[in-house]
Formats: C-alpha cells, structure tokens, sequence
C-alpha cells in the first residue's frame, strides 16, 4: 500500500442494482478501497469507460486494475461485456472478477472458457459478503501486479464492432 | 380153403364107417380062410386107400400148410402193408391238420383284410364328411375350377357370400365371367401359368363385391388330382379386415409418435422452464435476500446503539427470516443439482464410504455419548459423492434426533433385501416418528417436528430419496414415536462390476 489515495490504482465495478453497489462499496470501505471504485451500472457503459468514449471520454487516460463485473444486466451483460474485453488485445490484459449470484455450472464454465481471472458467488450472509469483498479489493487491487504495457491511444477494430450490438 | 376142409372131413367120416362091416363078416366060421384072405386083401387095399389118403391128406396137409404160410406171409405183408398204411394216412391227416390251420389263418386274414378295408372305407367318408364340412365352414373362400376350361366346379359358402352371389350364380362360369375377378389377370394366363408352375398366387388383390364394395383379398391357386382329372383349388383369403387393422396400426403408431414427439417437446419446454425458475432461483432471489441482510447488519452497525432492545430484536428476526430463506434456497437449488447433475459410476465401498463420512461428523459429536455399530458393509456400483450426500443425510438425521438421548446408539448395517439389491439400514434410537406419516418424510421440504425441536429444512430425506432413485433403488423408513426409527435405502446389484 502506498498511502496515497491517488496512487491507488482504479476497481471498474459492473453492477446494475445500486444496493448491491452499496453493499460491495460498504465492504471495500475498510481498505479505503472504495474511494478508488468507478461504478457503470451495465455492460455497455462498462466498455464506454474501458475505451473512455461516451460519457467516459473525458475521465483521466489508464486501465483498472479490475474489473468486477455483474452478470446479469440490462442491455449487454457481463458475459458479452467480458467477451468484448477478452477480444481486444489491450483490455484483456485487464483481470476480470465475475461477482454473480448465480452459482450455476454453466454459467461458470462459459465465463472460465471466455477467459474470466475469478468467479465469486456473492454470498448472502452479510458479513460473508463483505469478507469476500474485501479479499477481492486487497488482492486485486493491491497484491496482485498488473503489466506494464503502452497507452493505445485509438480504439480497436473490437470496440467499434461493440458499438453495434 | 374152407371148402377142402369140408371135403376132408366127409371122407373121414367114409373112412370110419368100413371097419365096422368088417367086423361083423369075421363072426362068420364057414368062410373062414377065403374070407380072411379076402379080408386081408381088402384090408391091405383099405390101408393102401388110407396110406395114399393119409398121403394125399398130408399132401393136402402140406399144401394147406403152405398156403398157411403163404397166407401168413401174405398176411404179414398185409400188416405191414397197413402199418405204412396207418403211417401214411397219419401223415396225411397231420398234414390235413396243417392245412386247416393255415386256411384258417388265411381265412382269419381275409377277415381282417376285410375289417381294414371296411374302416378305410369309413375313414375315407369321415374325411370326405370332414373336408366337406371344412370347405362349407371355411372362413377362407374355396373355388375349384376345371383346369382345362376354367370353370367352376364348387364354390363354398364363404366365398359367394363374400361376392354377394348365390352357390347357383357361380357355378360352372368361368371366373373371368364374373365382375370381381374381372380386373386379375385373364383367366387363360393364369391357366396357362398354373399348368406351368403348378401354382400362382396374387397379393393384396383388390375385388369388387356385387355390391360395389372393395376388399382385398390373397389369393393362392394350385393344382391338384382327383381321380383322374386335374383340378385347381384356389383359397382366397379376405385381407380387408387385416389390411384395415394393419393401417390403423400404422395410423396409431404414427399418432403415438407424434404424441411422443409433442409430449417430448412438452417436457423439454417444462425442463427449460424448471431450469430458468432455478437460475431465476438462484440469482434473483438471493440478490433480494442478500440486500435484506446486507442493509439490516448496516443498519445495526450505523444505527443499533441507538435502537431500543425491542427495535434490535425486530433487526434479529429479520437477518434469522432472512437467512433461513437463504437456507431454503441453498437447499432447494442442491436438490435441483442433484436430480440434474451427470452420475459418474464406480465401484463404491460403502464401509469405507460410512468411515470418511463418520470422520466429518467428529465435531459435532465432541461430548455426547454415542455408541456406533457398524456392521460389515457391501461394495455397491454407484456415483461416489451422491451416496456420500445419502450416508451425511441420514447420519446427520440420526444424530439430529438422538440430541435428547443421554447414551445415543446408532447401528449401520446390511440387510438381505430382495433379489438384485442390496439394502443398507441406519437405525437409532432417537426421536422416532409417527408412521402414519411414514410416507411424508421423502417429501421436499416435509418436517415432522417443529422447527424449535430439531432444527432444518426437511430437504435432506428428499435428496436422499432423489439420489437412491436415480441410482435405481428404493429409501424407505420405519419408526414409532419416540421409539427410533430406521431408515432404508436399496442398490441395485444387476449390474456386474465393470471397473
């Protein structure tokens, strides 16, 4: 940890249902981690800040360094959201934690083959939760090293064909 | 013989009468010496007349005894003559004996000769009788058909009933003269191929009653001799009946399979349904639930201190609601999972199986006492992890209810069960249960006590249930309130070890 907040560098958390963002942003609270979250509540404006277009056009230039990511969402949802980023060869750099509800198989194999980094089921029990939540936010986006790698100014050929679906 | 005899014996008696006359001349003295000279002569010739007598008697005599002799010897032969005789007259009979005897066999033969014949001859009527009545009976048609002109000689009641005409209507036409046949082959071919072949045979063919009426019939031809004239009999048969079943069979199966196909279709709409409610299940239920208790423990956190013991309490009860929904949940998209999920069969070695589990449970039997019999176990083919759900179940189960029992005993053994299975027994001596509701226990969700009394879903007896049925066997329970209870599950052993 660096102490400084803006050395943190930045959780991208997919969520459409704002109590869930809360609850997940009450958790990361204890690491100071919440203050670093960026929060799009679906798929395509997920992808609108990975490519900093749209609404996101201005935010300052630099990738998360997670992606936590909801499945089940309005118009693209985190499946799609992370077949897009796994396509282009800058965001799949990026490590995606898929937090779901939903604790079936084939969902899970299907995120695994499109080459999600974790797949966590949030879990009822409160106090679960926020422990999950926390060992996501400590890991994430303190232990774990991201690659260095050159700022790629234009979008990709993936992101303009996102734009259609 | 006997008349030289008679002559003999009158000169005999001649013979015996001259002495006397001599007798009374010597009485007489004056003529003594001329008489006695005259007497000497006399007597001289009277001896030579008896000497040549007495010769000529024994020369009679000798004759006769030769002739005695020649008739003896005569006779003799005559004997012997008659003794062959007698033997060859033996002989003759015995062999007229014989003779009677074999004509008496002959005679006995012709008899039975005769008997046969006579039950042929009856053996020949019954089986005209009998082939009458079967050509009169037959619910196949019959037509027999002069071979050289093609008409018909007999038709049977079956077959111009059929035809919708009278016996009299048939008789002696050709069948081409008659309106059903007349679309089969023209009756000269078929003569011509029938004399060829000695058979012909039609499938399927298509006649039209008098009446306008389809049926279908098989017909067979072929030749055969009565007496000495050549014959055809031809049997028809009436297919209608069977072709019409044979459709409706047809019709059915296609019907039935197209009730599959829907019905398969059903199911599969009713499988992606259940599959949609337990993701919904799963993800949009739980989301609520999680915000329940996230947003109670929060406001705890923030606001608990300032809240009245009566406001933390009504905060208590709704994380306990909130968690035991979660609970329900857990438990009801488990026992989706285990009805869903692919069974992978090995051999399972259920003692082994009940040791690892038993491990498990060393934590939550830390200070009571129990005393654990566990018999010899079988090897059983079935999905590992599945019967390890079955055995932590009904463990877990007997331990729940023998909570109360100072000294809690639970046996696990093998009971010889019906053929083809094996059945395992956990029996304790806890609780029990009323088994009027013995039948309510395998249901999702069932309790048979109060939450306050054992604590639990009742999802446990219906994974149980749902596991040992799709391995193919039965679970089933006994008990008596407050008597303990045993619970059963059977494996089928059909299955020889392939592994």
């Amino acid at each position: 940890m660096n102490g400084s907040i803006a050395n943190v560098k930045k959780i991208l958390l997919v969520e459409d249902d704002p109590r869930d963002v809360e609850l997940t942003l009450a958790a990361l609270q204890e690491y100071h981690l919440d203050r670093t979250v960026a929060v799009v509540d679906n798929g395509a404006e997920a992808l609108d800040y990975l490519y900093r277009r749209g609404k996101f056009k201005t935010r300052p230039e630099g990738d998360p360094v997670v992606v936590l990511l909801d499945n089940k969402m309005p118009k693209l949802n985190g499946l799609e959201v992370l077949t897009t980023m796994k396509t282009d060869s800058r965001l799949k750099m990026i490590p995606v934690v898929v937090l779901t509800s939903s604790r079936e198989t084939p969902d899970l194999l299907e995120f695994y083959r499109t080459g999600c980094n974790a797949y966590v089921v949030k879990p009822v029990n409160f106090s679960e939760f926020i422990n999950a939540i926390k060992q996501l936010g400590v890991f994430w986006a303190i232990i774990n090293e991201v690659p260095v790698h050159e700022e790629i100014e234009e979008p990709s050929a993936a992101a303009a064909g996102v734009e259609e679906i | 013989m006997n008349i030289e005899d008679s002559t003999f014996t009158e000169r005999r008696k001649s013979a015996t009468s001259e002495p006397a006359s001599i007798l009374a001349r010597e009485n007489d003295p004056g003529a003594s010496q001329i008489g006695r000279d005259l007497r000497v002569e006399r007597a001289e010739i009277r001896t030579e007349q008896a000497e040549s007598r007495t010769a000529q008697a024994k020369t009679r005599t000798e004759q006769a005894e030769t002739r005695t002799e020649q008739a003896e010897t005569r006779m003799e032969q005559a004997e012997t003559r008659t003794e062959q005789a007698e033997s060859r007259t033996e002989q003759a009979e015995a062999r007229t004996e014989q003779a009677e005897t074999r004509m008496e066999q002959a005679e006995n033969r012709t008899e039975q000769a005769e008997a046969r014949t006579e039950r042929s001859e009856q053996t020949i009527r019954e089986s005209e009788l009998r082939y009458r009545r079967l050509f009169e009976a037959a619910t196949d048609g019959i037509l027999i058909l002069d071979v050289e002109t093609g008409r018909i000689n007999d038709v049977n009641p079956f077959l111009f009933n059929l035809l919708g005409f009278t016996h009299a209507e048939m008789i002696y036409k050709t069948i081409g003269d008659l309106g059903p046949f007349r679309n089969v082959e023209p009756i000269e071919g078929m003569l011509e191929r029938i004399k060829l072949q000695g058979i012909v045979s039609y499938d399927d063919l298509s006649l039209e009653t008098r009446d306008g009426r389809r049926i279908a019939v098989d017909l067979v031809s072929n030749v055969y001799q009565s007496g000495d004239k050549t014959m055809i009999r031809c049997n028809i048969r009436d297919i209608t009946e069977r072709k019409r079943a044979e459709g409706e069979i047809l019709r059915l199966n296609v019907e039935l399979e197209q009730r599959v196909a829907e019905r398969t279709a059903q199911l599969q709409i009713a499988n992606e349904e259940l599959e949609a409610f337990s993701y919904s299940v799963s993800h949009d239920l739980r989301g609520p639930l999680r915000h329940i208790l996230g947003f109670a423990d929060l406001l705890k956190m923030d606001a608990g201190a300032s809240l009245s013991e009566k406001g933390n309490r009504h905060l208590g009860s709704i994380s306990e609601a909130a968690e035991r929904m979660g609970s329900l949940i857990d438990d009801l998209l488990t026992f989706s999972r285990v009805g869903k999920s692919p069974m992978q069969k090995t051999e399972v070695n259920l003692e082994e199986l009940v040791g690892e589990t038993l491990s498990d449970f060393q934590q939550e039997t830390k200070g009571r006492t129990i005393t654990w019999d566990i018999r010899k176990l079988p090897v059983v083919r079935g999905d590992r992890s599945l019967l390890r759900m079955v055995l932590v179940n009904l463990i877990s189960n007997a331990l729940k209810f023998t909570h109360g029992r100072a000294h809690a005993k639970i046996e696990i053994g093998h009971i010889s069960g019906s053929e083809g299975e094996t059945v395992i027994s956990i029996r304790d001596n806890g609780a029990g249960f009323d088994p009027r509701y013995a039948n309510k226990l395998f249901g999702v969700f069932q309790r048979l006590h109060t939450q306050a009394e054992f604590e639990g879903t009742g999802i446990g007896l219906a994974n149980v249930q749902r596991i040992i049925h799709r391995h193919g066997g039965r679970a089933w329970a006994e008990g008596i309130v407050d008597g303990g209870a045993t619970f059963y599950f059977s494996i089928p052993t059909g299955q020889p070890p392939s592994k």
